[in-house]
Order: C-alpha cells, then structure tokens, then sequence
C-alpha cells in the first residue's frame, strides 16, 4: 500500500543523547498531534510510545554517548501521523530470536526490563526498524488519526 | 600554572532543535516543547508564562511576516539549556526582513486604539518579558531573535 504524503505538515526535532530529554520530546509531539486533532487518548499512547522509542535510542542506539543527537520527524501521511526516531547506531538493534513473555519475567526468567518495544507495538497501529540511508537505527511508529468528536454538535 | 587553566570552562548546554511548518497554530508546538524544557530547568510557572508567550510571538512573526505563511518552508527554533539561562533563537527564511526600527520603538496604546490593526505588540512583549533579547540575521539569511531567560536560584 502506497501512503501520500503532505511535506507541509511536517516537524523535526533533535535532541541531545540524555535520558530526561524524551520528556521534551514528547511534549513537542503531543502539541503537533493536538494541532493534527488527534484524540487525548490516541496522544497518550503516543506520548508513552514515543518515550519508549526516545530511550531505545539514547540508551542502546546511542549506548548514553553525551556527544551525540537523537532525530525525531513526524510527517501526515493521509490519515496517518507517521513518527521515526533515529539514533546514530552506535549499537545496531539486534533482535532476540525469541523475546520473553511478561509472564516469564515475571517469573524470574529474565530482566523485568525490556518491554518497550513490546508496549510500544500494543499502543500503536504500525512499528518497528526501518531501513535508513546512513548509519543508525531508525525506528518508525505510526498512527492512524482518529480526531476528537465533539459531543452535542 | 599552564594558560589553559586560567581559562574558565565552557559553559556545559545542550541544544534542542526544532523545526516547523510556517502555519499559524503551529507556534503551539514551539510554546510546549520550550515550556517542557524551562520546567525540566527549574524555572517558576510564572516564568514559564512568560517564557511562552515570547516564543509565540517570535514564532507567529516568523510565520507570519518572515516566512509569509508559506506552510512549505520551516521557522527554525534553537533551545539552548545552560546551568543558568535558557536561550531561544528562532530564525525565519527572510521573505519580508525585518525593519531593525520596528524592533526598539515601543508602540504607543492611544495611537494603536485609532488603528484597525490593533497588532503590532509582539517585539515589545518579548522586550518585556525576557531578560536579553537582540534581533540579528540567521545564517539562512533571514531575520533571528535571539531571547534570553536567566534561571534565578
């Protein structure tokens, strides 16, 4: 399936490689959803989505180096709020052939860390590693707009 | 003791930035992620406030007069967090520069009450509410205000 894109609306951010910074961030996107009209709800899976992405990326993307950045874009691709977080792949993601359940870490079989990208693939509609030109990860998240209904109008 | 120890260090900052659609709403997003980052400084609310309606103004002029609202080109926002101030440079594309006159008159309410276009305030309420502030040409060649808010202990 082929998405158009609107180049108008569209927002980059980059931060400082710095656990706390994902805050800012997402702020910054929670005010561009909200000027897209996305609904509270939607923008609080996404603004814990987001966070999550935010500190793959400084944490193990950028492995906690102060001297690097992390590159945000979000982008309306017809009814959709495209996200990608993009760190400077220090550590390249590797995944785990299998990942374990909540139940298993719960159980003691493993850190009880290492659940964002799972969350994150609970709140939101797509996600996951993209191909990028040049080096890095690049994790992409998208959304698919459902705008606030106003009661009584 | 070597010259390089009679140097005072730089100061530690990390930088932010931003960059939006010029489309008026979107000063918005600007106004959040600045308000985010001055709380994450330690600033009082009330300083937030005023840290807020400075960056809107500076980000609707760029939008409005620099970039003449043409959604395709980018009002750029730098957030610069020291130890003891936040400094917020925002820089336009230059499409109408800035007349540098514009930017020390104060208006005057009586002649602005005859006027239908009752605007005109944004410069002077960025004076007001900011501790520096100094209008300069970005490196894109058009108009930046640079805007200074010290953190007081």
């Amino acid at each position: 399936m082929t998405y158009s894109t609107n180049p108008i609306t569209s927002l980059e951010l980059t931060l400082p490689n710095e656990l706390g910074y994902e805050l800012v961030a997402r702020d910054a996107v929670a005010a561009f959803a909200r000027r897209l009209g996305m609904s509270l709800d939607q923008i609080d899976d996404l603004k814990t989505a987001l966070c999550e992405a935010c500190i793959n990326a400084i944490e193990h993307g950028n492995s906690l180096k102060p001297d690097l950045r992390v590159e945000i874009s979000c982008r309306v691709e017809d009814e959709r709020l495209v996200i990608e977080v993009c760190d400077e792949g220090v550590c390249p993601f590797a995944p785990k052939s299998e990942p374990l359940s909540i139940m298993e870490k719960l159980a003691g079989l493993g850190s009880l860390r290492g659940m964002g990208l799972m969350l994150i693939s609970q709140l939101c509609d797509e996600s996951g590693f993209v191909s990028r030109n040049g080096t890095g990860n690049c994790f992409r998240l998208a959304f698919q707009r459902r705008h606030v209904t106003r009661l009584g109008r | 003791m070597g010259k390089s120890d009679n140097l005072s260090p730089e100061p530690v900052e990390k930088i932010i930035e931003l960059r939006l659609p010029s489309k008026l709403g979107y000063e918005r997003v600007a106004m959040d992620t600045a308000a985010s980052l001055a709380r994450r400084m330690g600033f009082h609310d009330d300083r937030v406030e005023s840290l807020k309606t400075a960056v809107s103004e500076a980000v609707t002029n760029a939008i409005e007069h620099g970039n003449q609202q043409d959604a395709a080109v980018k009002v750029v926002v730098l957030l610069t967090a020291r130890d003891d101030e936040l400094i917020i440079s925002v820089a336009d594309q230059g499409r109408k520069i800035l007349d540098q006159g514009c930017t020390t008159r104060s208006p005057q309410i009586t002649d602005v009450l005859e006027k239908f276009d009752k605007g005109g305030w944004g410069i002077w309420l960025i004076r007001e509410l900011m501790d520096e502030v100094e209008f300069t040409t970005a490196p894109s060649g058009g108009n930046q205000v640079r805007m200074v808010i010290h953190l007081e202990q």
